[in-house]
């Protein structure tokens, strides 16, 4: 059995994976509603939201008998923290949920389940984000929950303003590297408007060489859009610019840039503009693409 | 058929810009040529000012990455690094800024004289029909009426680029605001052109800020084509206005980089350059004269003299006068090739065209109407 303190101590070196792996076994032989109750929470860290449910409720409805009893709850604290969990899933108001997480207490981890739980069930990313906001101390996030924060909403929104919060709160020395930490996961999905939000975040920091790169890269994401929509030129001259700005992020990141983009065959384009050449070029891809 | 391939690339929008201009005075002497233009844009504006040059057939756009591929490819020749190879192994391949005329009956032969003796007179840009649709429609959206004539304003913020107190940057913003109502009183519209950090503008009757609508970049330089006449300083829409054959006024001019772009009927009104025995140097006086350079007065930008309200007013009347045929929007189809003898030569009247240019100043057609 896995104490919560150990519980605790990998969620904030953000093993998410590990902590729904670990009580798997001890949860499917339903010996432990505790180990229940975790395995639903580490499959809540993993996006599993639905399998979490099942286990919630499982958990709690084979609670121990003392902790049916009133104020039995305190000698199994985790059973408050179940209750307040499925009442996210049971139609419970926000306001409720909230008020029932802090009667019992929770730990930065289940809070960050709980806000999680909110995203999905009950209310917005934003009540989510007021409920990490105002619950857990900004230096007790671990990097695996920014970047689910990260990737959680829409460019402009309150999630980019708390994430720039929460990398801030970070001593100085670590606030780079977690940037660059965070950079990666995106970086390898290509998911280049979570990269251009983070990029962001670089503005912030105190001035250094990486700072600079990591601005002028956060540019260069942004403006594909806008390059796209140039007429006649645009698509292929974003593709370009997407494939430049993941190269050199990739250099920042000290990553392969064959692991997120076999850009060779991008890197170079030919674009026909005048009339005349378009034409032509249409003309040589319809032949092409029969032979 | 040939090709003709060039390298369309500059630190700043303006240079690139008058980079395309001279590839497409070039490209225009030689038809029966493709064009091809590699290009690296920074920028959205950049990337769109490309679209004004109507010769280039294909764009060439690469990351850095592919230099060796780049060197691959026929006209580059093996090996080397990028500007190697395009620099001393392939002769074929043009620079638009060191490119040069090679018509033995020029007078002069200077590598500028490609852009200051092609472009009198002459519509060399042109937009794509269907952007050229949008840019109206977006125009009229706006509020501008079809039905009146219009200029475009441009005025050269400073700060502009992240460089404050820049000698070709305008700071005395509100000695335009007059002559925005002077043109509306005298029964035109303004259009601003610029970028969108630029200050707001009070709102007036006739005014239509473009600077301000983000992306806008092609629907200015539309507008800049169809406009009566550019009231513009020295900055990168002189050279649209160029290569459009609009007529324009450059107004708190410095640096010979605006003379060398004005078309036959534009006129060039400087700074006021305080010299250090006390007098004041403008307009033709300028003329190569050290002192007329931005370069002299980095960091003393103060020291230069922004012309007064009343004075923009009288180079806006004097542009009326001059371009007091136009009644509304103005339409400036691309200029016919030049007219070339059975012997291969270009035709005289075409030479004398060419070297009928001669810059204006406002000081001298002030003293003229005086006189």
């Amino acid at each position: 059995m896995i104490s919560e303190e150990m519980s605790d101590a990998w969620f904030a070196a953000g093993k998410f994976e590990e902590l729904a792996e670990c009580f798997r076994l001890a949860a499917q032989k339903g010996r432990s509603p505790r180990a229940a109750f975790q395995f639903g929470r580490g499959l809540m860290l993993t996006g599993r939201v639905d399998e979490a449910e099942a286990w919630f409720r499982r958990a709690y409805v084979k609670r121990p008998l003392r902790a049916r009893l009133k104020g039995g709850s305190a000698r199994h604290p985790w059973t408050a923290v179940c209750l307040t969990m499925l009442g996210c899933f049971d139609g419970a108001a926000l306001g409720e949920i909230v008020r029932r997480g802090a009667a019992a207490g929770l730990s930065p981890q289940n809070w960050f389940v709980l806000a999680l739980l909110v995203a999905a069930r009950v209310g917005t990313t934003d009540d989510a984000l007021a409920i990490v906001r105002q619950f857990i101390p900004a230096a007790a996030l671990p990097l695996r929950a920014l970047s689910l924060v990260a990737a959680s909403a829409p460019q402009g929104s309150p999630v980019s303003d708390a994430l720039v919060e929460f990398v801030i709160a970070r001593p100085f020395d670590q606030q780079q590297v977690m940037l660059l930490d965070l950079l990666r996961k995106p970086y390898l999905s290509e998911d280049v408007a979570t990269l251009g939000r983070l990029l962001k975040i670089a503005d912030r920091f105190q001035g250094s060489k990486i700072r600079d790169e990591l601005i002028q890269l956060g540019k260069m994401f942004e403006a594909l859009p806008s390059f796209r929509s140039i007429p006649i030129i645009g698509e292929d001259l974003a593709a370009v610019m997407r494939v430049k700005a993941m190269r050199r992020l990739s250099a920042a990141l000290g990553l392969d840039p064959a692991d997120s983009l076999d850009e060779f065959p991008l890197a170079a384009r030919l674009i026909p503009v005048s009339v005349t050449a378009r034409e032509e070029w249409k003309a040589l891809m319809a032949a092409k693409s029969k032979s | 058929m040939g090709s003709i391939v060039s390298m369309v690339n500059s630190p700043g929008l303006g240079d690139l810009m008058e980079a395309s201009l001279r590839l497409c005075a070039m490209a225009r002497q030689f038809p029966e040529h493709q064009v091809y233009a590699f290009a690296a844009p920074k920028t959205y504006d950049e990337a769109c000012s490309l679209l004004l040059n109507s010769e280039i057939d294909y764009l060439f756009f690469s990351d850095r990455i592919t230099d060796k591929f780049l060197a691959w490819m026929p006209w580059l020749g093996g090996g080397g690094s990028w500007e190697e190879s395009w620099g001393s192994k392939s002769p074929g391949l043009v620079y638009p800024t060191i490119m040069v005329p090679t018509y033995p009956e020029w007078n002069e032969n200077s590598d500028q004289y490609i852009l200051s003796k092609e472009v009198v007179d002459r519509t060399f840009f042109s937009l794509p029909s269907e952007i050229q649709e949008q840019s109206r429609r977006k125009l009229l959206e706006l509020g501008l009426d079809e039905s009146k004539w219009f200029i475009v304003l441009h005025m050269r913020e400073d700060a502009y680029r992240s460089a404050p107190g820049h000698p070709r940057s305008i700071r005395e913003l509100e000695r335009y605001f007059d002559l925005i109502r002077h043109i509306v009183e005298a029964g035109g519209q303004v259009v601003r052109l610029g970028d969108t950090l630029m200050k707001r503008l009070p709102d007036m009757p006739g005014l239509i800020d473009l600077a301000l609508v983000p992306q806008s970049f092609l629907t200015q330089a539309y507008a800049c084509s169809t406009a009566r006449f550019l009231f513009g300083s020295s900055s990168s829409p002189a050279i649209i206005a160029t290569g459009f054959n609009t007529p324009s006024v450059f107004a708190n001019a410095l640096n010979t980089f605006s003379f060398l772009s004005a078309p036959k009927n534009n006129i060039i009104a400087t700074k006021k350059i305080h010299m250090p025995d006390g007098t004041v140097m403008r307009d033709r006086a300028t003329d190569n004269n050290i002192y007329a350079h931005e370069q002299h007065w980095y960091g003393k930008a103060d020291q230069l003299e922004e012309l007064t309200t009343a004075e923009l007013c009288e180079l806006a009347d004097l542009m009326l006068e001059r371009t007091c045929e136009v009644a509304g929007w103005t339409f400036r189809p691309v200029s016919p090739l030049p007219v070339r003898m059975v012997d291969g030569k270009v035709h005289p009247d075409e030479i004398a065209r060419r070297n009928s240019w001669a810059r204006i100043y406002f000081t001298d057609v002030k003293a003229e109407l005086l006189r």
